[in-house]
């Protein structure tokens, strides 16, 4: 039998587990940095079209994959709370990836500020969930937060230019291909917590 | 004045048993939540598990929901206020325990 804090711990990080979820989303995030750091001139209307049907494609196979979640493992729906915290956070969050996206391609920063807004998306989900019922099982997400921070700030510790030695042009492209794959790291990583902590059933 | 002991012999049985409490704890935590999850949580067989709902049911503690999702049936549970308040005092009351239990001597 679980004990208390356990419990709480997996039912506010459950959501979160789902790890699987994000991995389509990392792969999106990383296709599309890719596809614009190969881009030589404006893209073609039907390069546009096939890179939206691609990403389309992936955020489809998220929404599939979090269907085969609740019929595997169930499904519990946030307190009211929780979710007007949750809706708040995203608009926030949101707003806060678009200012950071305009700053990164109207000036040049010795730091992104993109990679700066998906780094405290992670801390703040990390914070949330485990502020309540102080679980230690979510440690990936402050280790993937850290990665991401010293990505996005890597000129101010005395890399400029990295990202061109990795063969990128710019460094937006870099740390959103970055963040996508730490955003994969995630995932899997979150899965693998789930199905540790939610054993399969014995008998159906 | 009553010890410790006593007092946990007068703990409330139906919420006490170790499968009730953490159904009651996780859907303290959640607004609702499923059969197949309470199921995967507790570890318990689909008949145990629905058993311990069934009494917790007609206790007032708790309510469910039958329905089809994906052409699937799926039982959505839910605390009622009676259910929240219920677990809630019961926390309460093993925290308050087990610090008499802690500072309690014989004499």
């Amino acid at each position: 039998m679980q004990n208390q804090r356990f419990i709480r711990f997996l039912v506010a990080s459950y959501p979160y587990l789902q790890g699987l979820t994000a991995v389509p989303l990392g792969l999106a995030l990383m296709t599309a940095a890719i596809w614009a750091n190969s881009l030589h001139r404006r893209a073609e209307p039907l390069e546009l079209l096939l890179i939206s049907v691609l990403v389309a494609g992936l955020l489809l196979v998220s929404w599939l994959i979090s269907r085969q979640y609740s019929r595997t493992y169930g499904r519990t729906q946030l307190t009211r709370h929780d979710h007007r915290f949750e809706l708040i956070s995203s608009l926030l969050g949101g707003a806060l990836a678009l200012g950071a996206f305009w700053l990164d391609i109207s000036s040049e920063l010795p730091f992104s500020a993109v990679g700066l807004v998906f780094v405290l998306a992670i801390l703040g989900t990390y914070v949330k969930v485990t502020w309540s019922v102080r679980g230690k099982h979510l440690l990936h997400y402050p280790v993937v937060a850290v990665t991401l921070l010293l990505v996005s700030v890597l000129p101010l510790l005395g890399l400029p230019l990295w990202w061109e030695s990795l063969g990128f042009r710019s460094q937006l492209v870099s740390v959103v291909a970055a963040a996508g794959f730490l955003i994969v790291v995630l995932g899997l990583w979150s899965h693998i917590l789930l199905i540790r902590m939610l054993p399969p059933i014995a008998e159906t | 004045m009553s010890s410790p002991f006593e007092e946990l012999a007068g703990l409330d049985r139906l919420v006490h048993d170790p499968a009730r409490l953490s159904i009651l704890t996780a859907l303290a935590s959640c607004r609702s939540a499923d059969f197949v999850f309470l199921q995967r949580l507790t570890a318990l067989k689909m008949g145990n598990l629905s058993s311990h709902l069934s009494k917790l049911e007609e206790a007032g503690l708790v309510k469910s929901e039958k329905r089809f999702l994906h052409k699937r049936p799926n039982t959505l549970l839910q605390l009622t206020s009676k259910g929240r308040s219920t677990i809630e005092r019961h926390w309460r009351q093993l925290e308050q325990l087990r610090e008499s239990a802690d500072n309690w001597s014989p004499e």
